[in-house]
């Protein structure tokens, strides 16, 4: 192995790795901080991250690049898990066999596939965060779908609406009796039609249609839907949202498993540090 | 019942003061009373808060950080015992537990209202779970500054302890890893998507890193002037912090 991949590999770039993405989210905390920024991040929130990224329009350009540098230390962080992977694989098939060690490599792996599921759920599918809708409201999106909000159903006081959601509290909200009855349709024919609540999104294949919250209803008495409330629902498509809910849980398994294997064993003094 | 709230709180805090004191002064007999006192009231609170709330005590700093003080009690009586010489593990756990009362002491004595989405599973899990995290890493953030003791005494078990420390720092982490599993869940059925950037996903992303870098950081679990042991202590502590700043907002 030659100089450049051991370093690759090794304990000590791993750390240092860790140690950039670590000052990088605490940047990112300092800058929740500011107003500004914060309602940048919230931007960046209601659409894919892809879109929001490639906008040139829309977004901060210094959240652009705050993003952008997140993105160049994890693929550093995935550079050193693919070489130490691989240097653990040859170790595993040329020493001893060892249960733990076998483990910890799968977690390892697992890691750089729930790592790679976040980048997914960033990169592909689409999202729509914020869509405002009202009973009989038809929203178009990719794919030449259509949700169409057949009916809302709200049974407590208006005013609860006014409220922030942390707000609300479980006597002024019936969360069973308040529903939106919405439907998916693609040119014409319906594919899906079901209530959602707050908390109980539908799906169809991998599109999600969940109900972020109630809307005030309009002030203005002309309007059709007058004194109805309106909807905020978010559409978002994730193709690999099913395989990352699956790996997840297989890391902390696998993180589960090897700490019951190691738990009584002595620690070794180990230089390298290569145990944990 | 509601006004016997912050009596029932200062009761807990008293005893659990007594066993820090009765731990100095090595009084065994006395110490196993205080404590078994502090349990049990502190007990006899957390049945007051749900009584009074109908919910599970998870949510605000007052309520959480008093379930909190249950676990770390919990573990400071089954796992550690009083050692030879001072200061020893029990030393520290109840120090700590003195600094989560004193946190706590601060804090609005009532129960959190009941929000329309409290008696959610997945919402009561992953505050539970948190809450369980922050006394585990506390009890091993115990456990690697008693090594770090023992090892200036030139003492052997410091690797032991060490090790027991790493043991609970992992555990925690897969807690705390459970605890984001479930909050994903939570917020792809809230919010449509499971990251949401803002403030609490960073917090959570840096506790993770916190966990990792303690685990990954060249060196052994005890040496002295090493890193591992110092990020092993640092994170109880931080994780203390930052879980106290998010029951704040």
């Amino acid at each position: 192995m030659s100089r450049v991949t051991e370093h690759l590999s090794s304990l000590s770039f791993a750390t240092w790795t860790l140690v950039a993405l670590f000052f990088w989210f605490v940047f990112g905390t300092v800058l929740c901080a500011n107003q500004d920024f914060l309602t940048s991040f919230r931007e960046m929130n209601s659409a894919l991250t892809r879109d929001w990224l490639l906008d040139q329009g829309q977004g901060s350009t210094f959240l652009k690049a705050w993003f952008v540098g997140l993105c160049l230390i994890m693929i550093v962080m995935g550079v050193n898990l693919v070489f130490c992977s691989s240097n653990r694989i040859l170790k595993i098939m040329r020493h001893r066999f060892s249960g733990a060690k076998l483990f910890m490599l799968i977690v390892h792996v697992i890691f750089g596939l729930v790592a790679l599921g976040h980048l997914g759920g960033f990169m592909l599918g689409y999202k729509y965060d914020d869509v405002g809708l009202k009973k009989g409201g038809i929203f178009s999106f990719e794919d030449d779908l259509q949700l169409e909000v057949m009916d809302v159903h709200f049974v407590d006081d208006m005013q609860v609406l006014k409220k922030s959601r942390r707000d609300i509290m479980k006597d002024e909200f019936h969360h069973k009796d308040n529903f939106v009855e919405v439907a998916l349709q693609k040119a014409g024919q319906v594919l899906v039609q079901d209530r959602i609540y707050l908390l109980e999104p539908i799906h169809h294949k991998d599109i999600q249609i969940t109900l972020k919250r109630f809307l005030p209803p309009d002030a203005d008495a002309a309007s059709p839907t007058n004194g109805m409330p309106g909807v905020m629902v978010a559409i978002a498509c994730n193709p690999v949202l099913k395989a990352f809910l699956l790996i997840y849980p297989l890391m902390i398994l696998g993180i589960g498993v090897h700490m019951v294997m190691t738990w009584q064993r002595p620690e070794k003094e180990n230089s390298n540090g290569r145990e944990i | 019942m509601k006004s016997a709230l912050p009596v029932v709180f200062w009761i807990t805090f008293l005893f659990y003061s007594l066993t820090f004191i009765f731990t100095l002064l090595r009084k065994k007999k006395a110490e196993a009373i205080s404590s078994a006192a502090g349990l049990i009231s502190n007990i006899s609170g957390l049945i007051m808060l749900v009584l009074l709330s109908g919910h599970a005590p998870v949510f605000r700093l007052f309520e959480s950080f008093m379930l909190g003080a249950f676990f770390l009690a919990i573990m400071g009586v089954l796992f550690t015992s009083q050692e030879k010489k001072l200061p020893d593990v029990r030393f520290w756990v109840w120090l700590e537990m003195m600094l989560l009362m004193g946190i706590t002491a601060l804090a609005n004595k009532e129960p959190a209202p009941f929000a329309y989405d409290y008696n959610d599973l997945y919402i009561v899990f992953f505050h539970f779970l948190r809450i369980a995290v922050v006394a585990i890493t506390l009890f091993s953030s115990a456990l690697y500054i008693q090594s770090r003791f023992d090892n200036k005494r030139g003492d052997s078990i410091a690797v032991y302890r060490a090790h027991q420390g790493r043991n609970f720092l992992i555990l925690g982490a897969l807690l705390f890893l459970t605890a984001e599993y479930v909050g994903i869940r939570w917020c792809l059925r809230g919010w449509g998507d499971f990251w949401q950037w803002g403030p609490g996903f960073f917090q959570s992303t840096i506790i993770v890193l916190l966990f990792m870098l303690a685990v990954h950081v060249p060196g052994s679990n005890h040496g002295q002037g090493k890193w591992r042991p110092r990020l092993g202590i640092i994170c109880g502590f931080l994780i203390l912090g930052l879980i106290a700043y998010r029951s704040t907002l």
